[in-house]
Order: structure tokens, then C-alpha cells, then sequence
């Protein structure tokens, strides 16, 4: 009951979503011959050194490889990790904090449901709304690569792999965020408060001397560029760096269970 | 046989404030028992505390034999409680609530529909189209279930107009006949005063004890009130308290409140009405002794 009446409150945000990761992908595609034609002069003009680095990259005389490059910079870098970022904190903040706000929390927790089950039902309907367009997005790729005007081949496993992981970048948003709803008594104090910590980690990001503390470190080029070039396989990827993921997204969800279990009407 | 709420010196502090200190109170089968008290006399917490939605410090409660503190999904399943404080899902319609909310329960349709043609609400339409009286009467709906033993009920009767309220009176002297118990929360006295076997007054979350309940029920046994139909020099042994702003006259008698009354002339008397039977009465004169306590 609770996952359905939850998949009705973001099912509308989940089409958007997935619409406009899928609208910023095929842009972004389409654009490769030309931008390959524009040459490595533009990279120059970027303001940050590793900015440059990564277009350098994506300029390589190897076709194949700067493509992937490029993949990697458009399907994950930027794509999913602005738009699915913003989902996360769109989607998570009403988990429960619009219950409280709307005086609805009371009825809620009044049904014979424990409130663990009550949040893990709320949070795995935003999860999977949020994951499912992340991998269908990334698959889409494959076949738009393959068109004649760029005529490129995406391997689906690498692709899959570098989903999969962003996926759970994803997830520990969601986590931290409901984790905010959880704390919060509005709607707005949840978006206002998780708002300010991306805000605060994509700035660190981009301070060079600072910026292997931000949590961005965690879903960047660095991290899929290795993967779609295939240097980096599933297992060296989990191990290195998905695991920590997915460590945080599990420690801030068993604390917002934690406070939500405790926290009062 | 099961007690459906027996609950022994329940105490409950939030921060600074002491919501509750020490409360007894006892429902019984086929019983409805009033819960009376100011705004912020600790009313809903003890309804919460009934219901595990919120702990208690101290104390000793038991719903239907089992302990909020550590059965509270049983207690929910075999209690229908209506928060006092709620509100509905403005996006649904009035069915789609009714499912989500009863979707929780084994599936019965008897009461609601029974209270739905009491009722008569537009289920097809978007709650955000709904009044306030409306959403109140749908939040009535999905509580009031038939398959349960204990009504916990926090001033059901908020926002409804005055035929709703006789409907809902309706029901729960149905309910109380079907052998249910009520808890009842109100702040239409005349409601509560209506359909409660017994009523329980409390104050900065503590009960008046029954002693001081039945002293104010016997002080207001000398309480007349008087509708004139012209100025009257009242008869000596009485002495007047009030007079409101209807020209009801509030008059303290002395001796037998009917004696007196006899000495009254007949043509000038439009109504008369010896006290102690008014619920209102009785918390006006309540609340005034604990003011004068504190």
C-alpha cells in the first residue's frame, strides 16, 4: 500500500527524469562528429586544469578511445551526476518530511506498520525510480552510438559496469537525503539542507588543492573514464570504490531508519 | 475478559514541559468514556502513548492486554484510533483514500458504508476539493472500522457541521451497542455529554479525582438557571451568579433547588433547569477549581 501510494507521488518526477537524461544523452551524442572536427583548441579555453586534462582525452588521436572518453563524460559525469542528483534530492525530500507537513504522518504511522517498514517501502520505490532510468539511459547510448552519422561502438558490459556504479553514487543521495527528510519538519528544510551539502561537495570539487575530499571524487571522470576505456573491470571498480558507495549509502539509511524509528510525531 | 485501556500513573515530559504526570484511566466493554480536558491538558499524548505511536516515562498501561511499549503493531490492528491533529491525501479521491487507508485491515465493508451513507460524501472527487468538514468526515470513515474492539477517537467531531455530529453520534451509540469501547476526546461538551457513559476530566496532565468531580457535581446540584419573561425579584435563600447574555439568570440556591423554584411566579417563568446535569457546567467548574489550585 505504502510503495504504491509512493510510486503515485513521484511517478510524474520519475518520467521527467528519465526524460531529460534521455534528452541531454542524444544531444550529446549527435554533437560528437563536429565537436572530433572542432579540434583540441576549445579544451584550452576550460577554466580547471583537470577539466582540461579530460578533454584532452576526449581529443586522443584514438578515435574509439576518445569516444569512450567521451561517453564517459556525458552518460555519467555530467548527465547522471547532475540530473540524477537532482532527482535524488527532488524525490527524497517529500519521503517524510511532506507526511509531517502536511499533517499526514500521524495517520500514517497510526496503520498497523512498523515504521521500518514504513520508510524502507517509501525508499525503494524512489530507488528503483531513480536507478531504472540511469541503466535504460545508459543502454539507449549503445544503439544512438551506432548511428551512421557517429559510428560508434559501446561495449554493454563496460557501460553497464560504469551504471551500475553511478546507480549507487545515486542511492547514497537519496540515502543522505532521506536521512534530511527524516531530521527535518519541512519540505523545505530537507531541500535547503542537503541542497547546501551538494552545493558545498561540487564547490570543493572544483578548489584542485581540496577537491579529493569532495564526494564527487567518488563518481567522476577518473572513475568512469578507466571503465569505458576497459581498463577497469567490475571487481577492481566494486572493490576500490562502489563498496564505499554503497558502506555510506547503508550507514546513512540505517541512520535515517535509526531516527526515524525514534523522532517524534 | 479482555480490559480494553487500563492505564496506571502514566507520566510523559517533553523537554521542559510535563505532558503528563501520572494519569490513571480505564475504558471498559460496551463503553463510551469522555475525555475532557483544556487544549494542551494532555489528552492526544495519552492517546499516542495508547496507541505506541509516542513512549511513556513512567507508568503502567495495558490495550487489550498488551503493552504499548512493546506490542504496538497488535494494538494498532485491533485499534481504530483517528488522530486529532490529521489531515488527508489531497491528491487522492475520497475512494482511493478509503482503500489506501483500510487497505491495512482485513477486508469489511459494513461500517463504512453505513457511515458513508450517513455521511454522504462525493468519493469520486480529489480530496483537495473537499472542505474541512468533508476531509474530517472522510478521516472518520477510514477509522471507523467494525472488526476492532477499542474506538480511540481525538475530537472526532472538529470541523463537522451539526448534522454530521448527530450522525456521528449516531454511530458511535451504535458502535457502544455492538459492545465497543470508546475513548472520546471532544471539545463539544454537549456531544460528549450525550453519548458518554462517564467522563474524565483532566488538566495539565493530571485526572481530577473522582472525589473532586463529585463535589462539583454536587455544588451544581444548587444550580438553577432561569429564563424570564420579565424582571422578578428573586425569592430570598438564593443568590444570583450570573446573568448571561441570552437573560439566562445563574442562580445558586441555598436549600432543594425545586422548593425554591415553587416560591417563583409561575407567569414569569419561560424555563427552568437545576444544574449538575450539564457536562459544561460541571467543566467550567472544574476548570475554575484548578485555576484557583494552581
Amino acid at each position: 500500500m505504502i510503495a504504491r501510494k509512493t510510486w503515485r507521488e513521484v511517478r510524474g518526477m520519475t518520467v521527467a527524469y528519465t526524460l531529460l537524461l534521455e534528452l541531454l544523452l542524444i544531444p550529446a551524442i549527435l554533437l560528437w562528429p563536429d565537436l572530433r572536427r572542432a579540434g583540441a583548441g576549445i579544451g584550452e579555453l576550460l577554466p580547471a586544469e583537470f577539466l582540461r586534462n579530460i578533454f584532452r582525452q576526449v581529443m586522443s588521436p584514438d578515435d574509439d578511445g576518445a569516444f569512450l572518453a567521451y561517453m564517459a563524460v556525458q552518460l555519467f559525469f555530467k548527465g547522471v551526476n547532475v540530473v540524477g542528483v537532482a532527482g535524488a534530492v527532488l524525490m527524497g525530500t517529500g519521503l517524510v518530511a511532506r507526511e509531517r507537513e502536511n499533517q499526514t504522518l500521524e495517520f500514517l504511522l497510526a496503520r498497523p506498520v512498523s515504521r521500518s517498514r514504513i520508510l524502507a517501502a517509501k525508499f525503494s520505490v524512489v530507488a528503483v525510480c531513480l536507478v531504472v532510468p540511469i541503466f535504460l539511459t545508459s543502454w539507449s547510448a549503445i544503439p544512438l552510438s551506432a548511428i551512421p552519422s557517429v559510428d560508434h561502438e559501446l561495449p554493454f558490459d563496460r557501460v553497464t559496469v560504469a551504471a551500475f556504479h553511478n546507480a549507487c553514487f545515486v542511492l547514497l543521495v537519496l540515502a543522505g537525503t532521506t536521512l534530511c527528510s527524516v531530521l527535518s519538519r519541512t519540505q523545505v528544510h530537507t531541500a535547503f539542507w542537503i541542497g547546501a551539502v551538494v552545493v558545498a561537495q561540487v564547490a570543493i570539487y572544483f578548489i584542485q588543492e581540496i577537491r579529493k575530499v569532495s564526494l564527487f571524487r567518488l563518481s567522476d571522470f577518473d572513475v568512469y573514464g578507466p571503465v569505458m576505456a576497459g581498463n577497469v573491470g567490475f571487481s577492481r571498480l566494486f572493490m576500490d570504490s562502489t563498496v564505499w558507495v554503497l558502506a555510506g549509502t547503508a550507514a546513512l539509511y540505517l541512520a535515517a531508519d535509526r531516527a526515524f524509528r525514534r523522532t517524534p510525531l | 475478559m479482555t480490559t480494553p485501556v487500563s492505564a496506571r500513573g502514566v507520566a510523559r515530559r517533553f523537554g521542559k514541559r510535563q505532558a503528563l504526570a501520572g494519569l490513571d484511566l480505564d475504558v471498559g466493554p460496551a463503553e463510551i468514556v469522555g475525555f475532557v480536558g483544556p487544549n494542551g491538558a494532555g489528552k492526544s499524548t495519552f492517546m499516542r502513548i495508547l496507541l505506541g505511536l509516542v513512549s511513556r516515562d513512567a507508568g503502567d498501561v495495558r490495550v487489550l492486554d498488551l503493552d504499548p511499549a512493546t506490542e504496538d503493531l497488535s494494538i494498532r490492528r485491533r485499534v481504530a484510533y483517528l488522530p486529532g491533529e490529521t489531515s488527508v491525501y489531497a491528491g487522492m479521491t475520497g475512494t482511493e483514500f478509503l482503500r489506501f487507508a483500510l487497505g491495512f485491515y482485513p477486508r469489511t465493508q459494513e461500517l463504512p458504508r453505513r457511515a458513508a451513507d450517513l455521511f454522504e460524501l462525493p468519493l469520486g472527487r480529489r480530496i483537495r476539493e473537499y472542505s474541512a468538514g468533508m476531509k474530517q468526515k472522510l478521516a472518520l470513515l477510514a477509522t471507523l472500522r467494525p472488526d476492532v474492539e477499542l474506538y480511540v477517537l481525538d475530537e472526532p467531531d472538529r470541523a463537522l457541521d451539526a448534522t454530521a455530529r448527530l450522525h456521528l453520534r449516531e454511530l458511535l451509540a451504535w458502535l457502544r451497542d455492538a459492545g465497543k469501547a470508546v475513548l472520546l476526546s471532544s471539545h463539544h461538551l454537549a456531544e460528549v455529554d450525550a453519548l458518554a457513559n462517564r467522563c474524565v476530566f483532566v488538566f495539565a496532565g493530571r485526572r481530577i479525582p473522582e472525589e473532586r468531580v463529585s463535589s462539583a457535581r454536587a455544588a451544581l446540584r444548587h444550580e438553577v438557571r432561569l429564563r424570564v419573561t420579565e424582571a422578578i425579584d428573586l425569592p430570598g435563600g438564593a443568590e444570583l451568579v450570573e446573568s448571561l447574555p441570552d437573560g439566562t439568570l445563574r442562580v445558586l440556591v441555598d436549600g432543594e433547588p425545586l422548593a425554591w423554584l415553587a416560591l417563583l411566579p409561575a407567569h414569569a417563568v419561560l424555563a427552568a433547569e437545576v444544574g449538575a446535569t450539564r457536562l459544561e457546567d460541571l467543566y467550567r467548574a472544574l476548570s475554575l477549581d484548578h485555576e484557583v489550585s494552581r
